[in-house]
C-alpha cells in the first residue's frame, strides 16, 4: 500500500480551505515546512481516514472539525497492486465513506462498503500490523511509545509479538506459576519455611518423631507386660506347694546328713591325732637309737684325726725351723751386699771429686787469665779514656776554624787578585839585586805589592809601591776581621794555627778508638764484668781443691753396677727367704691348733657316758607297735565315713534353695508390683491408642506433603515449560529484528567504541529487548552492557526510529505487505553528523518501504534526499 | 427359638489420626455410642442376647476410661446379656486387659475367655474360639467339630478371623468356611471383616456397627439372628447402627459428560451430609474443562460433609484442540500447552513426571479459564 496523494478539506487550521499534498512517490519522501504549517494535521487527517470510521463521533473524529465548525472532509489516493484506489471520508455531519478507481474514476464501494473494502485491503484490519506505522512528533523514543490516537509501528506489531509469545496472559500465567510456586518453596526448590509445604513435611516428621517416641513406649509397654507375664509365672512355680515342700524336705535331710557326718569326723580327727602322736614316738626312738651309733663312729674318726694333726703339727715345726736358718742365711748375704754397694758408691763419689776439682783447677787458670788481660785492657782504656777528653776539642771547634780558614784563604785570593803585580827580570849582572823584606827576588820572580810594597833595590835604593789610595779596602778590611776572628779562636784553643788545631783532633780521636779498642777487650774477656769474673774465679778456687781420701781407699775405681746387681739379688733372696719362714710358721701355728683341738674333741667325747644299744633296739620297737595300732585304729574310723564336705555342700545348697526361693519370691512379688504400678500408669496413657492415632496423622500429614510435593512438581514442570515456550517464542521473534537491525546500527555506531562491526559479543554490539515496549531495553558494545536508560537522549532516539524501521521492513516484507512509515519531527535530539547516518538508513529502509518524513528542521533536513513534497491549495469537490 | 443381635469390631479406643482434629472427637464419640446402638437394635430385634465376635477393643491395653465406659453402657440394659470375644485386636495375650475386665465386667457381661462350650440360654450352647494371640496361626474353631453339646441344644459358633487368606496360598490361620455345616452349627458369628458378609446360610460377619475406614461399602450394622430350632436355617436380618457414614462416590467419566451433574447424582442426600464422610474418586477420562468443572463442583460440595477428601489422580486427560485453544490459539502459551500434553502422553515417560505434566496442563488451562472468567484482555 502505497500513498500517492493526501487531500484535506476543512480540517481545523484548514477551515473552509482545502489543501493537498500530491505526487508522493517511493522510497523517501519529505515534507518539509515551518512550524504551524500543518504538516501534523494533514497526517492525523491520514489517520483518521485509515483508522475512524466515517460513522465515528468520537475524539478522534472530532479533533478534526476545525473551530469554525462544520465536517471535516479527507481523501488519499492508495496505490495497491490492483490500481490506485482514491479513499474519501467526511466525519460528523454529511457522513460520507466513498472508494473510487482513481483511474477509471468508477465508484468501487461507499458507506459501509468503503469501510470493509478499507480494512480488508488493510490484512489484519486498520488496527493490524498492516496499518500506518506511525513515529510521532517526540515519540521516537525508548519507552515512550505513542499509543494514542495514531497507530505506532511499534502498537502495530506489539499485537503479534503478544500473540507469539502469549504476551500479557504469559505473564499472567507465570507470575500465578511462580506465586503459587513461590508460597511452597524457595527459588532453589527447598520447601519455603512457612509455607503449607515446609509445614507438611514439618507436620510429617513431628508426627513420625512422635509415633517412634509412642512405638518405642508401647514396645515398652509390651516388654513390661511380657516380664511381668514371666514373673507371674515363675512366682507361680515358686509358690507352688508341693515344689515349697520337696525343697523343704531336701534342706531338712541333708542338714541331719551334715549333723552325722560332723560327728564322725570328730571322731576320725581324734585317731589321727593319736596315730601323730605315736608316729612321734616311734620316730623318736630310731632316731636316739641312731644317735648312739653314730656317736661311737664320730669318736673313732676323732681320735684318728687327732693323731694325724698331731703328726702334721710336727711337721710343720721342723719345716718352720729350716725356714727360719735359711731365712737368716739369706739376710746376712743381703746385709753384706748392701755394705759393698755403699762402698763402691762411696769411692766412686770420691773419684768424681776428684775429677770435679781437677776441672775447676783448669778452669781457673783459664778465667786468672782472662781477668788479667781483662783488667789490663781496662785500665788502657781508662788510660785512653782520660787522654782524649784532656785534648778533646769543643764541639764544632774545628769546624768553626775551618771554616774561618776557607773564607780567609776566599779573601786572601781576592786581595791578592786586587794587588798590583810585579816580576824582576834582571839584566844580566845584576841578579839578585832587588830585595824584598830583606830576601832578593830571583830573576823572573815577582810578586804582588799588597799595600805599601817595599823593594830594596840593591844599588838602587828603595822602590816603594804604593796603592791607590782606597784600592782593596774593604777586602783588606775583611781579611782582618776574618784573620782576627780566626785568631781568637785559635787563642782560645791555645793552639797557633789550624794544622796544630787538625793534629789535636786526629789525636783526641785516636785516643777515643784506642779506648774503645781496650774496652772491647775488657769485655771479651769478662763478659758479665769482672766482678762477676772474679767471684766465678773465687769460687773455683774452691772447687779446685781436691777431696781428702781414705788412707785405705783402693786405688781402682769400683764395680759400681755389680755391686748395685748383687745387692738386689742378696735382697730379693732375702725377703723369699722371710716369706717361706713365714709360711712355715703359719702352717705350724694351724697344725699345732688342729692337733690341739682334736684333742680337746676327742677329750670331750671320751667324757661323754655310752648308751644301752639294746635298750635302744627295745623302744624302738615299742613305739613301731604303738604306731601301728594307732593307724588301724583311725583306718577303722575311716572305713565308710561320710565325706563332710560333701555333706555340708549337699545341706547349704537344699539351704541355699529354700533361702533363694524365698528370696526370689519376695523379689518377683516386688517386681511384679512395680510391673503393674508401670502398666497401669502406662495403661493410663493408651500408647496403643495414642500410636494409632499418632501413625494416621502422620500418614495425613505425609500423604499432605506427597500431594504438595506433586503439586510442586507439576507447578516446576508448568514453569519450565512456560519459560522455555517463551524463550523460543522471543528467540523466533526478535531473532529476525535484531538481524534486521544489525546493518542499521553498524550504519549509526560505525565510528563508535565497539560499533559498526556488527553482531554480538566482544568487539561489536547487541541488543537486548524489553518484551512490553518492544524497544531496545539494553545497548551492549565492546562487551559492555548499557541500560537505555543511561544513553544518550539522541541514542535513545535513534535507536527508537531504527527499531521502528527495522520492524517496519520486516512487516513490509511479511504477508500483510508494506505500510507506509510516517515520521514526523521524529529526529529532534540528533545532530548533524547522526543525522546524516540516519539519513543513509532511512534511504536502506526505503528500498521497501514507503517513508514519508515530516519536519520542521528544513535545514537539517536539506540533506536527506528523496523526493521534496510540498502543500498545495486545493478545492474539495462536493461528495 | 432363639434371638440375638451380631456384632464385631468395635474397636472401642480406637483414634481417628488421619481425619480432621475438629472431627475426630466426633468420630470418637460415635464410636462409644455404637453400643448403645447395639442395645437398642436388641431390643427392637426382641434379642437378649448380643454376641461380640472379637476386637471389641482395639488395643491390648485399653485405658480404663475406655473399659469402665463400655462396660457401663452395656450395663445400662440388664436385660441384655453381651458375649465378647476376644478377637486379634484384644487377644487373650493382653493378659492386662482381660483380667481387669473379669474384675469390672458388670453381671450382664460374660466373657468368652476359653475354647469350651458356653451355656448361653436353656437349649443353647454357645462354642467360642477366642483369640490366643494376634496371630494365632491355626483355625480356632477346628474344635466345634468335636465339641460336645447337650442332645437338642442349639449350636452357636462365635469366632474371630478371616475365612479368605489374602496373603500366600496354604494359609493355616484361617478359619474354614464350611465350620458351621462340619460342626454342625445353627449359626456361626464371625468377626474381623468390617463389612457385612454372608458366607452361608449360618456363617455371617456382622461387620462393625461404626465404620472407621472407606474400605467397606455400606453403613455400619449388626445382624439379628433368629433361631427357631436346632437345624432349622437361621433368619438373619442386617440392623442399621452406623451413626457415621463413610461412602464413596466414584465417578467414571468420559469426554463430553457434565462432571457437576454426574457428581451430584452419586452424592447422599444433603440430609445425611452432615454425617458423612466421603470420598469422591473420579476416573475414567475428560477434557480440560471438565476436569476442572469436576474439582470445582467437589469442592463445592465438599463442606456438606463431615469429611471429604477428593482425588482426581486417577482421572486422565483427553484435551481435545478447543481445550487448548481456551488456553491460547498459538504462540508460547500454546507451545508450552502442547508440550505438557505429550510429556502427559508420553508413555515412556515415568508415571510421575507424566501425573506432573498433566496437572501442569490443568493448571494452565485453569489459569486460563479464570482469566477469561475475570475478562482480562487476551
Amino acid at each position: 500500500m502505497i500513498l500517492r496523494a493526501l487531500r484535506l478539506g476543512n480540517v481545523r487550521r484548514f477551515a473552509n480551505r482545502g489543501v493537498a499534498i500530491e505526487g508522493i512517490g517511493d522510497g523517501v519522501n519529505v515534507l518539509s515546512a515551518p512550524n504551524e504549517e500543518g504538516k501534523s494535521t494533514c497526517f492525523d487527517a491520514l489517520n483518521a481516514l485509515v483508522f475512524v470510521p466515517y460513522t465515528s463521533s468520537a475524539a478522534a473524529a472530532k479533533s478534526l472539525r476545525p473551530h469554525s465548525g462544520g465536517n471535516p472532509l479527507v481523501e488519499a489516493e492508495f496505490e495497491f497492486p490492483d490500481g490506485t484506489f482514491r479513499v474519501a471520508k467526511r466525519w460528523l455531519g454529511a457522513k460520507r465513506a466513498l472508494i473510487h478507481d482513481a483511474g477509471s474514476g468508477r465508484l468501487v464501494a461507499q458507506g459501509d462498503d468503503a469501510e470493509a473494502w478499507l480494512s480488508a485491503r488493510l490484512p489484519g484490519g486498520p488496527r493490524g500490523p498492516a496499518g500506518l506505522l506511525w513515529v510521532a512528533q517526540g515519540g521516537a523514543e525508548l519507552g515512550a511509545a505513542d499509543r494514542g490516537a495514531r497507530e505506532d509501528a511499534l502498537a502495530a506489531v506489539a499485537g503479534e509479538v503478544e500473540a507469539l509469545t502469549g504476551g500479557r496472559r504469559m505473564v499472567r500465567a507465570l507470575a500465578r506459576c511462580n506465586e503459587e510456586l513461590a508460597a511452597l518453596v524457595t527459588a532453589t526448590g527447598r520447601p519455603r519455611t512457612g509455607g503449607d509445604y515446609a509445614s507438611a513435611l514439618d507436620a510429617a516428621r513431628q508426627h513420625e518423631q512422635a509415633a517412634e517416641a509412642l512405638t518405642a513406649r508401647v514396645a515398652a509397654l509390651r516388654d513390661t507386660l511380657a516380664r511381668r507375664r514371666a514373673d507371674r509365672a515363675r512366682l507361680a512355680a515358686l509358690t507352688d506347694p508341693e515344689a515349697m515342700t520337696r525343697r523343704e524336705a531336701e534342706r531338712a535331710a541333708t542338714a541331719a546328713a551334715l549333723a552325722a557326718a560332723a560327728a564322725r569326723a570328730d571322731q576320725l580327727e581324734a585317731a589321727r591325732a593319736r596315730e601323730g602322736l605315736a608316729e612321734t614316738q616311734a620316730r623318736a626312738a630310731a632316731e636316739t637309737r641312731a644317735r648312739a651309733a653314730q656317736a661311737a663312729r664320730d669318736r673313732a674318726e676323732a681320735a684318728r684325726l687327732a693323731a694325724a694333726a698331731r703328726a702334721e703339727a710336727e711337721t710343720a715345726a721342723a719345716a718352720e725351723a729350716a725356714a727360719d736358718t735359711a731365712r737368716a742365711a739369706a739376710t746376712e748375704a743381703a746385709r753384706a751386699a748392701e755394705a759393698a754397694l755403699a762402698s763402691a758408691r762411696a769411692q766412686a763419689a770420691r773419684a768424681e771429686a776428684r775429677a770435679r776439682a781437677e776441672a775447676a783447677a783448669a778452669r781457673l787458670a783459664e778465667l786468672e787469665t782472662r781477668l788479667a788481660a781483662a783488667e789490663a785492657a781496662r785500665t788502657r782504656a781508662e788510660t785512653a779514656q782520660a787522654e782524649a777528653r784532656a785534648l778533646a776539642l769543643p764541639d764544632k771547634a774545628l769546624d768553626t776554624v775551618e771554616d774561618l780558614e776557607r773564607r780567609l784563604s776566599t779573601l786572601e785570593a781576592a786581595e791578592a787578585a786586587q794587588a798590583m803585580r810585579f816580576r824582576i827580570d834582571y839584566a844580566p849582572g845584576a841578579a839578585g839585586r832587588v830585595r824584598r823584606d830583606g830576601a832578593a827576588l830571583e830573576d823572573g820572580g815577582g810578586g804582588a805589592a799588597l799595600g805599601e810594597t817595599r823593594l830594596e833595590i840593591d844599588g838602587i835604593g828603595r822602590l816603594t809601591l804604593i796603592p791607590a789610595p782606597g784600592a782593596g779596602a774593604e777586602t783588606a778590611a775583611a781579611l782582618a776581621r776574618v784573620r782576627e776572628t780566626r785568631d781568637a779562636a785559635l787563642t782560645r784553643l791555645g793552639l797557633p794555627d789550624l794544622p796544630a788545631l787538625r793534629a789535636r783532633a786526629a789525636q783526641a780521636a785516636a785516643l777515643a778508638q784506642a779506648a774503645q779498642v781496650a774496652a772491647a777487650e775488657a769485655r771479651a774477656s769478662a763478659p758479665d764484668g769482672l766482678d762477676a769474673l772474679r767471684a766465678r774465679i773465687a769460687a773455683l778456687k774452691a772447687e779446685a781443691r781436691p777431696p781428702e781420701a781414705p788412707q785405705d781407699a783402693p786405688a781402682e775405681a769400683p764395680d759400681l753396677p755389680a755391686a748395685e746387681t748383687r745387692a738386689a739379688e742378696t735382697r730379693a733372696a732375702a725377703a723369699a727367704a722371710s716369706a717361706a719362714h713365714a709360711a712355715a710358721r703359719e702352717t705350724a701355728i694351724r697344725t699345732a691348733a688342729d692337733a690341739s683341738h682334736a684333742e680337746t674333741g676327742l677329750a670331750r667325747l671320751d667324757a661323754a657316758p655310752a648308751a644301752d644299744p639294746q635298750a635302744l633296739q627295745d623302744a624302738e620297737t615299742r613305739a613301731a607297735e604303738a604306731l601301728a595300732a594307732a593307724r588301724a585304729a583311725r583306718e577303722a574310723l575311716e572305713d565308710g565315713a561320710a565325706d563332710l564336705d560333701a555333706a555340708r555342700a549337699a545341706a547349704d545348697r537344699a539351704a541355699s534353695v529354700v533361702a533363694a526361693a524365698t528370696e526370689e519370691i519376695a523379689t518377683l512379688r516386688a517386681a511384679i508390683a512395680g510391673h503393674d504400678a508401670a502398666i497401669a500408669a502406662r495403661a493410663e496413657e493408651e500408647p496403643e491408642a495414642a500410636l494409632a492415632e499418632t501413625a494416621g496423622l502422620a500418614e495425613a500429614a505425609r500423604a499432605r506433603a506427597d500431594r504438595l510435593a506433586v503439586e510442586v512438581a507439576a507447578l516446576t514442570r508448568l514453569k519450565s515449560a512456560l519459560e522455555t515456550a517463551r524463550a523460543a517464542a522471543r528467540d523466533h521473534y526478535f531473532g529476525p529484528v535484531i538481524a534486521e537491525l544489525r546493518p542499521l546500527l553498524a550504519l549509526l555506531l560505525e565510528d563508535t567504541p565497539g560499533g559498526g562491526a556488527g553482531g554480538g559479543g566482544a568487539g561489536g554490539f547487541d541488543l537486548r529487548f524489553d518484551e512490553a515496549s518492544l524497544l531496545p531495553a539494553e545497548l551492549e558494545r565492546g562487551g559492555v552492557a548499557e541500560p537505555a536508560a543511561i544513553l544518550s537522549g539522541g541514542m535513545r532516539e535513534q535507536l527508537a526510529l531504527l527499531t521502528r524501521l527495522a520492524f517496519a521492513r520486516l512487516l513490509a516484507r511479511g504477508a500483510q505487505g508494506a505500510a507506509p512509515v510516517i515520521l514526523d519531527d521524529a529526529l529532534v535530539w540528533s545532530d548533524d553528523d547522526r543525522i546524516e547516518r540516519m539519513f543513509n538508513a532511512l534511504h536502506r529502509q526505503a528500498r521497501d518501504l514507503q517513508i514519508l518524513v515530516l519536519t520542521c528542521r528544513q535545514r537539517a533536513f536539506e540533506r536527506l534526499g528523496g523526493r521534496p513534497l510540498r502543500m498545495v491549495d486545493w478545492t474539495p469537490p462536493e461528495l | 427359638m432363639l434371638r440375638l443381635l451380631h456384632s464385631s469390631d468395635l474397636h472401642l479406643g480406637k483414634r481417628y489420626g488421619r481425619m480432621p482434629e475438629a472431627l475426630r472427637g466426633r468420630l470418637t464419640e460415635a464410636r462409644h455410642g455404637a453400643l448403645e446402638r447395639l442395645a437398642d437394635a436388641a431390643r427392637a430385634s426382641g434379642a437378649a442376647h448380643i454376641l461380640i465376635a472379637g476386637d471389641l477393643f482395639d488395643a491390648e491395653t485399653p485405658a480404663p476410661a475406655t473399659l469402665r465406659q463400655g462396660f457401663q453402657a452395656m450395663a445400662a440394659d440388664p436385660a441384655l446379656t453381651w458375649v465378647i470375644l476376644p478377637g486379634n485386636h484384644d487377644s487373650l495375650a493382653a493378659d492386662e486387659l482381660w483380667p481387669r475386665a473379669a474384675a469390672e465386667a458388670p453381671a450382664n457381661v460374660r466373657l468368652a475367655l476359653s475354647p469350651r462350650p458356653m451355656d448361653l440360654a436353656p437349649g443353647a450352647v454357645l462354642l467360642p474360639a477366642p483369640c490366643p494371640s494376634r496371630r494365632p496361626g491355626r483355625d480356632l474353631t477346628e474344635w466345634f467339630d468335636r465339641a460336645e453339646t447337650p442332645p437338642g441344644a442349639l449350636r452357636i459358633g462365635l469366632a474371630h478371623g478371616a475365612v479368605q487368606s489374602f496373603g500366600e496360598e496354604g494359609a493355616v490361620d484361617v478359619l474354614a468356611p464350611d465350620r458351621a455345616r462340619r460342626a454342625g452349627l445353627d449359626y456361626l458369628a464371625l468377626g474381623d471383616w468390617h463389612g457385612q458378609v454372608r458366607i452361608d446360610a449360618r456363617t455371617w460377619y456382622s461387620g462393625t456397627p461404626e465404620p472407621d475406614r472407606f474400605l467397606h461399602r455400606g453403613p455400619g450394622a449388626a445382624l439379628a439372628v433368629t433361631l427357631d430350632a436346632p437345624g432349622a436355617p437361621p433368619a438373619v436380618a442386617p440392623m442399621e447402627t452406623g451413626d457415621f457414614g463413610w461412602e464413596t462416590a466414584e465417578l467414571a467419566l468420559l469426554p463430553g459428560e457434565d462432571p457437576a451433574a454426574r457428581l451430584a447424582a452419586a452424592l447422599p442426600a444433603p440430609a445425611r451430609r452432615r454425617r458423612t464422610l466421603l470420598r469422591i474418586l473420579a476416573t475414567g477420562r475428560a477434557r480440560l474443562p471438565e476436569r476442572a468443572a469436576f474439582l470445582a463442583a467437589a469442592d463445592h460440595a465438599a463442606p456438606d460433609f463431615a469429611y471429604a477428601e477428593i482425588r482426581a489422580d486417577a482421572l486422565a486427560l483427553e484435551p481435545e484442540a478447543a481445550d487448548l485453544d481456551a488456553i491460547d490459539r498459538a504462540g508460547a502459551l500454546r507451545d508450552a500447552a502442547e508440550a505438557l500434553l505429550a510429556e502427559a502422553r508420553d508413555p515412556a515417560r515415568p508415571a510421575p513426571d507424566r501425573a506432573a505434566a498433566a496437572t501442569a496442563l490443568a493448571r494452565l488451562h485453569a489459569y486460563a479459564a479464570e482469566d477469561a472468567d475475570e475478562g482480562a484482555p487476551a
